[in-house]
Protein backbone atom coordinates (compact mmCIF):
# COMPACT_ATOMS: atom_id res chain seq x y z
CA UNK A 1 0.00 0.00 0.00
CA UNK A 2 2.92 2.01 -0.12
CA UNK A 3 3.36 4.81 -2.74
CA UNK A 4 7.15 5.33 -4.22
CA UNK A 5 7.68 8.58 -5.23
CA UNK A 6 10.28 10.45 -6.72
CA UNK A 7 9.90 14.13 -5.45
CA UNK A 8 12.45 16.72 -7.08
CA UNK A 9 15.30 18.47 -4.45
CA UNK A 10 12.50 21.41 -3.87
CA UNK A 11 9.84 19.55 -2.93
CA UNK A 12 7.58 20.63 -5.70
CA UNK A 13 6.50 19.58 -9.39
CA UNK A 14 10.03 18.85 -11.86
CA UNK A 15 10.90 21.68 -13.84
CA UNK A 16 9.77 21.68 -17.35
CA UNK A 17 12.91 20.61 -19.27
CA UNK A 18 13.85 22.55 -22.34
CA UNK A 19 12.39 22.01 -26.00
CA UNK A 20 14.38 19.60 -28.24
CA UNK A 21 13.24 18.61 -31.66
CA UNK A 22 14.91 14.96 -32.35
CA UNK A 23 15.30 14.11 -35.52
CA UNK A 24 12.80 11.61 -37.54
CA UNK A 25 13.51 7.89 -35.86
CA UNK A 26 15.76 9.55 -33.17
CA UNK A 27 15.78 9.28 -29.77
CA UNK A 28 15.27 11.89 -27.88
CA UNK A 29 18.35 12.87 -25.40
CA UNK A 30 17.64 11.69 -21.96
CA UNK A 31 17.24 14.88 -19.87
CA UNK A 32 17.97 15.69 -15.99
CA UNK A 33 14.71 16.13 -14.04
CA UNK A 34 16.27 18.30 -11.31
CA UNK A 35 15.98 15.30 -8.73
CA UNK A 36 19.57 15.06 -8.02
CA UNK A 37 18.91 15.60 -4.32
CA UNK A 38 16.02 13.32 -4.39
CA UNK A 39 15.50 11.16 -1.12
CA UNK A 40 12.52 8.72 -2.05
CA UNK A 41 13.37 4.64 -2.78
CA UNK A 42 12.74 4.56 -5.97
CA UNK A 43 15.01 7.81 -7.02
CA UNK A 44 17.75 5.72 -4.84
CA UNK A 45 16.86 2.31 -6.70
CA UNK A 46 16.72 3.92 -10.18
CA UNK A 47 19.95 5.67 -9.83
CA UNK A 48 21.84 2.10 -8.54
CA UNK A 49 20.16 0.04 -11.35
CA UNK A 50 23.60 -1.72 -12.36
CA UNK A 51 24.46 -2.40 -9.05
CA UNK A 52 20.96 -4.32 -8.72
CA UNK A 53 21.92 -6.06 -12.30
CA UNK A 54 25.27 -6.82 -11.24
CA UNK A 55 23.92 -8.52 -8.12
CA UNK A 56 21.57 -10.24 -9.91
CA UNK A 57 24.39 -11.47 -12.63
CA UNK A 58 26.60 -12.88 -9.53
CA UNK A 59 23.15 -14.87 -8.48
CA UNK A 60 22.56 -15.98 -11.37
CA UNK A 61 26.47 -17.25 -12.11
CA UNK A 62 25.62 -19.65 -9.18
CA UNK A 63 28.80 -18.37 -7.13
CA UNK A 64 28.05 -21.62 -4.49
CA UNK A 65 27.89 -23.86 -7.00
CA UNK A 66 24.49 -25.66 -6.49
CA UNK A 67 23.47 -25.99 -9.76
CA UNK A 68 19.66 -26.29 -9.02
CA UNK A 69 18.81 -27.10 -12.70
CA UNK A 70 15.33 -28.93 -11.61
CA UNK A 71 14.31 -25.26 -11.18
CA UNK A 72 13.14 -22.87 -13.31
CA UNK A 73 14.61 -19.84 -13.39
CA UNK A 74 12.54 -16.00 -14.45
CA UNK A 75 15.40 -15.04 -16.27
CA UNK A 76 17.33 -15.47 -19.93
CA UNK A 77 20.38 -17.45 -18.93
CA UNK A 78 20.85 -20.29 -20.81
CA UNK A 79 20.85 -23.35 -18.63
CA UNK A 80 24.26 -25.02 -20.46
CA UNK A 81 26.07 -22.25 -19.63
CA UNK A 82 28.53 -23.88 -17.01
CA UNK A 83 27.78 -21.43 -14.78
CA UNK A 84 24.09 -21.34 -14.83
CA UNK A 85 21.86 -21.80 -11.28
CA UNK A 86 18.54 -22.60 -13.05
CA UNK A 87 17.54 -23.90 -15.92
CA UNK A 88 16.03 -20.98 -18.43
CA UNK A 89 12.47 -20.98 -18.34
CA UNK A 90 12.12 -20.39 -22.22
CA UNK A 91 14.25 -23.20 -23.34
CA UNK A 92 11.96 -25.50 -20.66
CA UNK A 93 8.83 -24.52 -22.42
CA UNK A 94 10.49 -25.51 -25.83
CA UNK A 95 11.91 -28.66 -24.70
CA UNK A 96 8.32 -29.75 -23.52
CA UNK A 97 6.82 -28.34 -26.57
CA UNK A 98 9.04 -30.77 -28.40
CA UNK A 99 8.42 -33.77 -25.79
CA UNK A 100 4.58 -32.88 -25.97
CA UNK A 101 4.14 -31.83 -22.23
CA UNK A 102 2.70 -29.24 -20.46
CA UNK A 103 5.41 -27.29 -18.37
CA UNK A 104 3.52 -26.36 -15.07
CA UNK A 105 6.64 -25.41 -13.21
CA UNK A 106 8.13 -23.33 -16.01
CA UNK A 107 4.73 -21.49 -16.55
CA UNK A 108 3.94 -21.50 -12.82
CA UNK A 109 7.47 -20.06 -12.55
CA UNK A 110 6.36 -17.27 -14.63
CA UNK A 111 3.48 -16.38 -13.28
CA UNK A 112 4.22 -16.24 -9.99
CA UNK A 113 7.38 -13.73 -10.75
CA UNK A 114 5.20 -11.92 -13.87
CA UNK A 115 2.48 -11.31 -11.55
CA UNK A 116 4.55 -9.40 -8.74
CA UNK A 117 6.71 -7.89 -10.64
CA UNK A 118 6.20 -7.69 -14.58
CA UNK A 119 9.00 -6.56 -16.40
CA UNK A 120 11.03 -4.93 -13.45
CA UNK A 121 12.69 -8.55 -14.31
CA UNK A 122 14.05 -7.65 -17.90
CA UNK A 123 15.48 -4.37 -16.23
CA UNK A 124 16.59 -5.21 -12.99
CA UNK A 125 17.79 -8.72 -13.28
CA UNK A 126 18.01 -10.13 -16.51
CA UNK A 127 21.66 -10.77 -17.44
CA UNK A 128 21.50 -10.95 -21.04
CA UNK A 129 19.35 -7.29 -21.15
CA UNK A 130 22.39 -6.30 -18.32
CA UNK A 131 24.86 -7.02 -21.15
CA UNK A 132 22.71 -4.86 -23.46
CA UNK A 133 22.59 -1.85 -21.39
CA UNK A 134 26.44 -2.35 -21.28
CA UNK A 135 26.46 -2.23 -24.99
CA UNK A 136 24.34 0.52 -24.72
CA UNK A 137 26.95 2.91 -23.06
CA UNK A 138 28.55 3.21 -26.61
CA UNK A 139 28.26 7.10 -26.92
CA UNK A 140 26.03 6.45 -30.42
CA UNK A 141 23.10 7.92 -30.90
CA UNK A 142 20.26 5.44 -30.20
CA UNK A 143 17.28 5.11 -32.73
CA UNK A 144 14.01 3.80 -31.56
CA UNK A 145 11.66 1.56 -33.52
CA UNK A 146 8.08 2.18 -33.67
CA UNK A 147 6.11 0.26 -31.11
CA UNK A 148 4.36 -2.54 -33.22
CA UNK A 149 8.08 -3.79 -34.06
CA UNK A 150 7.35 -5.42 -30.09
CA UNK A 151 4.53 -7.22 -31.19
CA UNK A 152 7.91 -9.40 -33.26
CA UNK A 153 8.34 -11.15 -29.98
CA UNK A 154 5.29 -12.83 -29.52
CA UNK A 155 5.60 -14.50 -33.25
CA UNK A 156 8.90 -15.78 -31.79
CA UNK A 157 7.05 -17.07 -28.79
CA UNK A 158 4.04 -18.45 -30.08
CA UNK A 159 6.50 -19.45 -33.38
CA UNK A 160 9.87 -20.75 -32.81
CA UNK A 161 9.30 -22.11 -28.98
CA UNK A 162 5.90 -23.58 -28.69
CA UNK A 163 5.03 -24.47 -32.49
CA UNK A 164 8.26 -25.77 -34.69
CA UNK A 165 9.46 -28.02 -31.40
CA UNK A 166 6.01 -29.56 -30.86
CA UNK A 167 5.48 -29.87 -34.88
CA UNK A 168 8.91 -31.01 -35.80
CA UNK A 169 10.61 -31.96 -32.46
CA UNK A 170 14.09 -29.99 -31.62
CA UNK A 171 15.93 -31.68 -34.28
CA UNK A 172 14.40 -28.61 -36.44
CA UNK A 173 17.35 -25.80 -37.27
CA UNK A 174 14.59 -23.44 -36.50
CA UNK A 175 13.95 -25.24 -32.87
CA UNK A 176 14.62 -21.74 -30.47
CA UNK A 177 17.44 -23.22 -28.90
CA UNK A 178 18.62 -23.76 -31.73
CA UNK A 179 18.78 -19.23 -32.75
CA UNK A 180 19.26 -18.57 -29.43
CA UNK A 181 21.80 -16.18 -28.74
CA UNK A 182 22.12 -15.96 -25.19
CA UNK A 183 22.42 -19.93 -25.62
CA UNK A 184 25.16 -19.00 -28.23
CA UNK A 185 27.27 -16.46 -25.64
CA UNK A 186 26.21 -18.46 -22.51
CA UNK A 187 26.33 -21.76 -23.57
CA UNK A 188 27.93 -23.15 -26.68
CA UNK A 189 30.83 -20.97 -27.17
CA UNK A 190 31.92 -21.34 -22.88
CA UNK A 191 31.54 -25.19 -23.95
CA UNK A 192 33.64 -24.47 -27.16
CA UNK A 193 36.38 -23.27 -25.29
CA UNK A 194 36.32 -25.63 -22.20
CA UNK A 195 36.69 -28.79 -24.87
CA UNK A 196 39.28 -26.54 -26.75
CA UNK A 197 41.10 -26.23 -23.58
CA UNK A 198 40.81 -29.91 -22.25
CA UNK A 199 42.38 -31.04 -25.61
CA UNK A 200 38.94 -32.53 -27.42
CA UNK A 201 37.42 -31.65 -30.70
CA UNK A 202 36.17 -28.92 -31.03
CA UNK A 203 32.33 -28.54 -31.24
CA UNK A 204 31.39 -25.72 -33.07
CA UNK A 205 28.64 -23.85 -32.30
CA UNK A 206 25.63 -23.39 -35.06
CA UNK A 207 26.98 -20.52 -37.17
CA UNK A 208 22.98 -18.99 -37.73
CA UNK A 209 23.42 -18.80 -33.43
CA UNK A 210 26.57 -16.90 -33.92
CA UNK A 211 25.23 -14.71 -36.53
CA UNK A 212 21.95 -13.61 -34.39
CA UNK A 213 24.22 -13.28 -31.50
CA UNK A 214 27.10 -11.13 -33.40
CA UNK A 215 24.11 -9.38 -34.75
CA UNK A 216 22.36 -8.35 -31.74
CA UNK A 217 25.48 -7.04 -30.00
CA UNK A 218 25.94 -5.07 -32.90
CA UNK A 219 22.67 -3.79 -32.53
CA UNK A 220 22.66 -2.68 -29.13
CA UNK A 221 25.18 -0.11 -29.31
CA UNK A 222 22.58 1.91 -31.71
CA UNK A 223 19.52 0.79 -30.52
CA UNK A 224 19.03 0.03 -26.33
CA UNK A 225 18.10 -3.28 -25.76
CA UNK A 226 17.44 -4.85 -29.49
CA UNK A 227 17.03 -8.61 -28.21
CA UNK A 228 14.72 -7.18 -26.07
CA UNK A 229 12.27 -4.94 -27.46
CA UNK A 230 12.62 -6.96 -31.11
CA UNK A 231 12.94 -10.73 -30.51
CA UNK A 232 12.88 -12.01 -26.58
CA UNK A 233 10.32 -14.54 -25.89
CA UNK A 234 10.20 -14.14 -22.19
CA UNK A 235 10.17 -10.08 -22.50
CA UNK A 236 6.82 -10.73 -24.41
CA UNK A 237 5.64 -13.05 -21.04
CA UNK A 238 6.65 -10.55 -18.54
CA UNK A 239 5.03 -7.39 -20.97
CA UNK A 240 2.05 -9.79 -20.98
CA UNK A 241 1.99 -8.90 -17.19
CA UNK A 242 3.09 -5.70 -16.98
CA UNK A 243 -0.66 -4.54 -17.12
CA UNK A 244 -1.57 -7.28 -14.04
CA UNK A 245 1.36 -7.11 -11.87
CA UNK A 246 1.50 -5.82 -8.37
CA UNK A 247 4.29 -3.35 -8.61
CA UNK A 248 3.98 -1.73 -11.07
CA UNK A 249 3.52 2.32 -12.22
CA UNK A 250 1.33 4.58 -12.29
CA UNK A 251 0.38 7.95 -13.89
CA UNK A 252 -0.87 10.63 -11.47
CA UNK A 253 -3.12 13.07 -13.92
CA UNK A 254 -3.25 15.36 -11.05
CA UNK A 255 0.42 16.48 -11.15
CA UNK A 256 1.41 16.36 -14.43
CA UNK A 257 0.98 19.76 -16.18
CA UNK A 258 1.91 18.34 -19.75
CA UNK A 259 5.81 18.98 -20.30
CA UNK A 260 6.34 15.87 -21.88
CA UNK A 261 9.71 15.68 -19.71
CA UNK A 262 8.01 11.73 -18.94
CA UNK A 263 8.71 11.17 -22.75
CA UNK A 264 11.85 12.57 -23.12
CA UNK A 265 12.98 10.62 -20.21
CA UNK A 266 12.27 7.11 -21.51
CA UNK A 267 14.99 5.46 -22.76
CA UNK A 268 12.77 3.20 -24.88
CA UNK A 269 10.51 5.50 -26.32
CA UNK A 270 7.65 4.38 -23.92
CA UNK A 271 5.24 7.36 -23.96
CA UNK A 272 4.13 6.96 -20.03
CA UNK A 273 1.41 9.74 -20.17
CA UNK A 274 -0.55 7.18 -22.65
CA UNK A 275 0.69 3.99 -22.41
CA UNK A 276 2.80 3.88 -18.67
CA UNK A 277 2.73 -0.17 -18.26
CA UNK A 278 2.66 -0.68 -21.87
CA UNK A 279 4.77 -4.49 -22.50
CA UNK A 280 7.77 -2.94 -23.74
CA UNK A 281 8.46 -0.97 -21.02
CA UNK A 282 11.13 -2.90 -19.00
CA UNK A 283 10.75 -0.87 -15.51
CA UNK A 284 14.19 1.30 -15.58
CA UNK A 285 12.22 3.37 -13.13
CA UNK A 286 13.54 6.86 -15.15
CA UNK A 287 10.10 8.28 -15.75
CA UNK A 288 9.66 8.31 -12.29
CA UNK A 289 11.93 11.08 -12.12
CA UNK A 290 9.13 13.05 -12.99
CA UNK A 291 6.56 13.71 -10.49
CA UNK A 292 3.73 12.68 -12.23
CA UNK A 293 4.95 9.34 -12.31
CA UNK A 294 4.90 6.96 -9.21
CA UNK A 295 5.79 2.85 -9.12
CA UNK A 296 3.20 1.31 -6.57
CA UNK A 297 1.47 -1.98 -5.57
CA UNK A 298 -1.37 -2.34 -7.23
CA UNK A 299 -3.66 -1.94 -4.20
CA UNK A 300 -2.29 1.56 -4.03
CA UNK A 301 -5.61 4.11 -3.43
CA UNK A 302 -4.67 7.28 -5.78
CA UNK A 303 -4.52 10.32 -2.88
CA UNK A 304 -7.22 12.96 -3.02
CA UNK A 305 -6.85 16.29 -3.96
CA UNK A 306 -7.15 18.76 -6.45
CA UNK A 307 -6.60 18.01 -9.66
CA UNK A 308 -4.37 19.29 -12.38
CA UNK A 309 -2.80 23.36 -12.10
CA UNK A 310 -4.29 23.27 -8.78
CA UNK A 311 -2.10 20.62 -7.61
CA UNK A 312 1.06 22.25 -9.27
CA UNK A 313 0.46 25.23 -7.54
CA UNK A 314 -0.37 23.80 -3.85
CA UNK A 315 2.70 21.61 -3.92
CA UNK A 316 5.08 25.17 -5.36
CA UNK A 317 3.69 27.24 -2.56
CA UNK A 318 3.88 24.74 -0.26
CA UNK B 1 -8.08 -2.20 -7.79
CA UNK B 2 -9.38 -4.50 -10.59
CA UNK B 3 -5.62 -4.83 -11.43
CA UNK B 4 -4.97 -6.02 -8.09
CA UNK B 5 -7.71 -8.84 -8.10
CA UNK B 6 -6.12 -10.05 -11.62
CA UNK B 7 -2.75 -9.97 -10.15
CA UNK B 8 -3.63 -11.57 -7.44
CA UNK B 9 -5.54 -14.60 -9.58
CA UNK B 10 -2.28 -14.94 -12.19
CA UNK B 11 -0.46 -15.95 -8.67
CA UNK B 12 -2.46 -17.63 -7.20
CA UNK B 13 -2.83 -19.54 -10.36
CA UNK B 14 1.03 -19.65 -10.77
CA UNK B 15 1.31 -21.30 -7.39
CA UNK B 16 -1.06 -23.80 -8.25
CA UNK B 17 0.73 -24.48 -11.46
CA UNK B 18 3.82 -24.70 -9.27
CA UNK B 19 2.30 -27.17 -6.73
CA UNK B 20 0.83 -29.42 -9.01
CA UNK B 21 4.50 -29.78 -11.00
CA UNK B 22 6.32 -29.99 -8.14
CA UNK B 23 4.32 -32.27 -6.04
CA UNK B 24 1.44 -34.28 -8.34
CA UNK B 25 2.76 -34.36 -11.69
CA UNK B 26 4.51 -37.94 -12.64
CA UNK B 27 5.10 -38.47 -16.47
CA UNK B 28 6.11 -41.99 -17.74
CA UNK B 29 9.66 -42.22 -19.42
CA UNK B 30 11.03 -45.28 -21.02
CA UNK B 31 14.67 -46.29 -20.61
CA UNK B 32 16.43 -48.41 -23.09
CA UNK B 33 19.99 -49.30 -22.14
CA UNK B 34 21.24 -50.00 -18.73
CA UNK B 35 24.60 -50.54 -17.73
CA UNK B 36 23.81 -53.68 -14.99
CA UNK B 37 26.22 -54.77 -12.24
CA UNK B 38 26.63 -58.30 -12.17
CA UNK B 39 28.17 -59.51 -8.52
CA UNK B 40 30.53 -61.90 -8.25
CA UNK B 41 28.81 -65.81 -8.54
CA UNK B 42 29.94 -68.49 -6.34
CA UNK B 43 31.20 -71.70 -7.56
CA UNK B 44 28.89 -74.45 -8.86
CA UNK B 45 28.04 -76.55 -5.87
CA UNK B 46 28.31 -79.45 -7.73
CA UNK B 47 32.16 -78.74 -8.88
CA UNK B 48 33.06 -77.62 -5.81
CA UNK B 49 32.28 -81.38 -3.97
CA UNK B 50 33.72 -83.33 -7.01
CA UNK B 51 37.16 -80.86 -6.26
CA UNK B 52 36.95 -81.36 -3.01
CA UNK B 53 36.45 -84.97 -3.18
CA UNK B 54 40.13 -85.46 -5.63
CA UNK B 55 41.53 -82.99 -3.16
CA UNK B 56 42.01 -79.98 -5.31
CA UNK B 57 41.17 -76.50 -4.35
CA UNK B 58 37.50 -75.17 -5.54
CA UNK B 59 37.04 -73.60 -8.53
CA UNK B 60 36.88 -70.01 -8.48
CA UNK B 61 33.98 -68.05 -9.06
CA UNK B 62 33.04 -65.51 -11.38
CA UNK B 63 34.21 -61.90 -10.68
CA UNK B 64 31.52 -58.96 -10.75
CA UNK B 65 31.49 -56.57 -13.76
CA UNK B 66 29.30 -55.13 -15.75
CA UNK B 67 27.45 -55.37 -18.72
CA UNK B 68 25.03 -53.01 -20.67
CA UNK B 69 22.64 -54.42 -21.57
CA UNK B 70 19.06 -53.40 -23.90
CA UNK B 71 16.55 -53.13 -20.50
CA UNK B 72 13.20 -50.90 -21.53
CA UNK B 73 12.59 -49.41 -17.80
CA UNK B 74 9.14 -47.71 -16.85
CA UNK B 75 10.05 -44.76 -14.51
CA UNK B 76 7.47 -42.28 -13.64
CA UNK B 77 9.33 -39.28 -12.93
CA UNK B 78 8.53 -36.03 -11.20
CA UNK B 79 8.67 -32.83 -13.08
CA UNK B 80 11.59 -31.13 -11.74
CA UNK B 81 13.32 -34.55 -13.35
CA UNK B 82 12.17 -33.78 -16.40
CA UNK B 83 13.45 -30.42 -16.31
CA UNK B 84 16.56 -31.17 -15.09
CA UNK B 85 17.27 -33.93 -18.03
CA UNK B 86 15.26 -31.40 -20.86
CA UNK B 87 19.02 -28.97 -19.63
CA UNK B 88 21.21 -31.30 -21.21
CA UNK B 89 19.25 -32.67 -23.88
CA UNK B 90 18.48 -35.95 -22.25
CA UNK B 91 15.37 -36.23 -23.41
CA UNK B 92 13.36 -37.61 -26.55
CA UNK B 93 9.68 -38.26 -27.82
CA UNK B 94 9.92 -41.42 -28.77
CA UNK B 95 7.45 -43.40 -30.65
CA UNK B 96 6.36 -45.13 -27.83
CA UNK B 97 6.76 -41.82 -25.49
CA UNK B 98 9.19 -40.25 -23.45
CA UNK B 99 12.69 -41.24 -24.34
CA UNK B 100 15.88 -40.79 -21.60
CA UNK B 101 19.14 -40.89 -23.11
CA UNK B 102 21.23 -40.75 -20.16
CA UNK B 103 24.05 -38.06 -21.23
CA UNK B 104 24.55 -37.54 -17.24
CA UNK B 105 24.20 -34.65 -15.42
CA UNK B 106 24.23 -31.08 -15.97
CA UNK B 107 25.25 -28.94 -17.46
CA UNK B 108 27.12 -31.65 -19.29
CA UNK B 109 26.92 -30.39 -22.81
CA UNK B 110 24.85 -27.88 -24.58
CA UNK B 111 21.77 -29.89 -26.69
CA UNK B 112 22.30 -27.36 -29.74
Amino acid sequence: MVAMTAPSAEGGPAPSPAPMTPGPGMERPRQSMGSTGSKGLVSFLARRRQWVQVFFLLVWLDPFLLRLHSVCGPVFHCYSCPMALFACPIGVIANFSALHLFPFLAIGTLMVVGGVFGTFVCGWACPFGFLQDLIAKVPVRKFTLPAWTGYTRYAVLVGLVIVVPFLYTEMHPLFFCRLCPAGALEGAVPNMVKTALAGGAIPWPSPAKLAILGLVLAAAVFKRRPWCSLLCPLGAIFGLCNRVSLLGLRYRERLCRDCGSCEKLCPYGVLPSQDLNHSRCIRCLECTRCNAITAETAFTLPADGPKGPAALRSRDTG
Amino acid sequence: MLRGVVACVALLGGVALLAYGAMTRRTVTLEEKQTILIPPQPPDPRLVDANLRRGLPPPPGEPARTEERIVRTQTLDPEWRLVRDVTVGGLQLGPEGLMRIGLGDGPALCPT
